[in-house]
């Protein structure tokens, strides 16, 4: 993908965020002291600045149409599952606990990361398991669920 | 003054308070490396152990637990781009390009003897200074406040390496990301759509996120990259005419960490911040910062460690904590029966002088601690970048659970991870959002308190000479870059 395609999805993407944020904050009350701004004032100006300089950014990259710097995701699938993966992880730590969910993340993750020596996927996750055990669980008393 | 503190070396070469002094600096050497444990973590946790100990052996641990930790928090930004705690962010700019250069060794001892260094010159400035800078530190109210935060915030043009543009962007989603809780003068909840955002979103797993997750995901992209080559280490890892040129680096960044670690609510991360910006104006190769330059890792972890004792200075003269860490040992303090404050140095000279003495006394053995681990650390970027892909995004949701023990900090730390990706892609640099989100509730809050003190009156800020000097100093931080830029584009 080229440069400037993904500088205008991140122009759209802050100015339709902004906006958001700029109707939501009229919903806030007014402060009850005269002399202060209020809650809504600081995130409304903040929103508009950045709807100025997103559409700033927008049409410098029409006018940028020559550059040839291009926005490069390898493996793209491998960054795509591994964000899935991990995302699994997350919801599976509260349901199977933190150390059967690492057991079934890791060695998942380690063959998408192109490991294929059994041995070197059994003593990385063995090596990890051993460490959120040993040092968080035990000596800095992390209670991993 | 000097007998007080004669008598503190005293206590502390006692060979019980030695071991506690060595006990301190390898526990928190070894928290701060984890990412997600805070120095101020690292304190609570220990606190339980110290109340059966006498005030001057609980002092003694706690103090060189702050110290190693605040040095540990740069080993895993070197190494794996994860800082271990938020103040080692700014090594991780540097360290990390030099760790995927092939010299994480030197990279380590150069934030070793830095942050030694920085602890050194802290401490002496703390011994002779503490009453007068905690005095100083007083001076600031609301309006100084805004203004520091707005010096910080116009360090963004010069971190904003290609493009100013977006930076700024960058660091304008963060403030707006930092009105997400609850509003800090109405307690309006603002932005919150689930219940772990009412104290806003947590600072540590999102840099975490930002940094370290971001980069398993590049990591993942360039499995079949080969490690770089074991570096050959020779004596303490870095050569010393490396430290001879860069002095004023060395020198620099402890007073500036000195000084803004008084001010109460400042700490580690600004100090860091600030003297990093600071050493990229004045170098002549500003254009290597960013890029592995090592004055880079000196000047934040001279500052940081540097920042420690200046958060000693208003606990133990006025009894004010400066931060969350300072906060939690004025806790321990006041179980051991003591009460930090002006009379402290009258009614119980112990304290103080033995914990200036733990301060001069540690940075030698954090040193040989630090140094001895140089080569051991150095060979964890040996590991195939595949595994370490994976350990690391296991180790960061680890760190994210820990900073609260609960699920909702991964999640975060998850979406910024995934957010600091897309936005690295895009070349969108993600320090000035990291500037943002340690400096933007700074800056509301304050401009809001200040509005309300002077009844609305806007020319408040321009009364009061120290707010005025930050924000002339901050104009000029922000637009002398940009002067340059345009310049060396037009030449």
């Amino acid at each position: 993908m080229k440069i400037q395609k993904a500088e205008i999805a991140l122009g759209i993407f802050s100015i339709i965020a902004s906006v958001w944020f700029i109707l939501s904050s009229r919903k806030f009350p007014e402060s009850l002291n005269q002399a202060d701004v209020g809650p809504a004032a600081f995130p409304t100006i903040i929103s508009i600045i950045i709807i100025i300089f997103s559409v700033t950014l927008i049409i410098s990259s029409f006018f940028n149409k020559d550059s040839e710097d291009k926005v490069e995701i390898l493996r793209i699938k491998n960054v795509i599952l591994s964000i899935l993966l991990l995302l699994l992880f997350a919801l599976g730590i509260p349901f199977l606990g933190f150390y059967v969910a690492a057991a079934l993340f890791f060695p998942i993750m380690l063959f998408l990361a192109s490991v294929t020596n059994w041995k070197s996927i059994v003593a990385t996750t063995l090596l990890f398991e051993l460490l959120a055990f040993g040092v968080f669980d035990q000596l800095l008393g992390v209670p991993l669920p | 003054m000097f007998e007080n503190l004669l008598s503190g070396f005293d206590q502390v070469f006692q060979i019980y308070h030695l071991i506690g002094l060595l006990a301190g600096i390898l526990i928190g050497y070894f928290i701060g490396a984890m990412p997600g444990l805070t120095p101020s973590i690292g304190i609570a946790l220990i606190i339980p152990f110290t109340f059966t100990m006498e005030p001057v052996m609980a002092m003694i641990l706690i103090v060189s637990l702050y110290m190693a930790a605040e040095y540990g928090g740069g080993i895993t930004a070197i190494l794996l781009n994860a800082p271990g705690t938020p103040a080692a962010a700014a090594t991780a700019f540097d360290g990390f390009e030099l760790t995927k250069r092939g010299e994480a060794g030197k990279a380590l001892t150069i934030s070793i003897v830095a942050s030694a260094i920085g602890a050194l010159i802290s401490s002496i400035l703390l011994i002779f200074t503490a009453v007068p800078m905690a005095s100083f530190a007083l001076e600031f109210g609301p309006t100084e406040y805004f203004a520091l935060a707005i010096f910080g915030l116009s360090l963004v043009s010069s971190l904003s390496q290609e493009s100013l543009l977006k930076g700024m962007l960058s660091m304008l989603l963060g403030l707006l990301i930092i009105t997400i809780g609850l509003d800090p003068v109405m307690g309006t909840p603002r932005f919150v759509f689930s219940n772990g955002l009412f104290e806003g979103v947590p600072f540590l797993p999102a840099l975490i996120g930002l940094f370290a997750l971001s980069e398993v995901f590049y990591m993942l992209e360039n499995v079949k990259e080969k490690p770089p080559k074991e570096e050959k280490l020779k004596g303490i890892g870095a050569p010393l005419s490396l430290f001879k040129k860069m002095w004023l680096t060395l020198l620099r960044a402890p007073i500036l960490g000195y000084v803004i670690g008084v001010i109460p609510g400042a700490g580690t991360t600004i100090a860091s911040l600030v003297s990093y910006n600071e050493a990229k104006r004045v170098s002549k190769q500003k254009e290597t910062f960013g890029k592995g330059n090592p004055e880079g890792i000196a000047a934040s972890e001279g500052a940081n460690n540097a920042a420690v004792s200046g958060a000693f200075a208003p606990l133990l003269a006025l009894g004010i904590p400066g931060s969350a860490s300072a906060a939690i040992i004025i806790g321990a303090l006041t179980i051991q029966g003591v009460q930090p404050g002006p009379l402290l140095f009258t009614e119980n000279p112990e304290i103080p002088y033995s914990i200036f003495a733990a301060l001069l006394v540690g940075v030698p053995i954090m040193a040989i601690v630090g140094l001895s681990g140089v080569r051991l650390w150095a060979k964890v970027v040996l590991i195939p970048r595949s595994i370490l892909a994976v350990f690391v995004s296991g180790i960061c949701v680890l760190g994210a659970y820990s900073y609260s023990n609960s699920m909702f900090p991964v999640w975060v730390m998850i979406i910024f991870g995934i957010f600091g990706y897309l936005l690295r892609k895009t070349n969108v640099p993600t320090t000035p959002m990291v500037l943002a989100l340690v400096l933007g509730a700074m800056m509301e809050t304050n401009f809001r308190r200040a509005i309300t003190v002077s009844g609305g009156d806007y020319t408040f800020f321009f009364h009061r000479p120290i707010t005025l000097v930050l924000l002339i100093l901050s104009i000029g931080t922000l637009l002398l870059p940009i002067i340059q830029r345009f310049r060396k584009s037009r030449a």
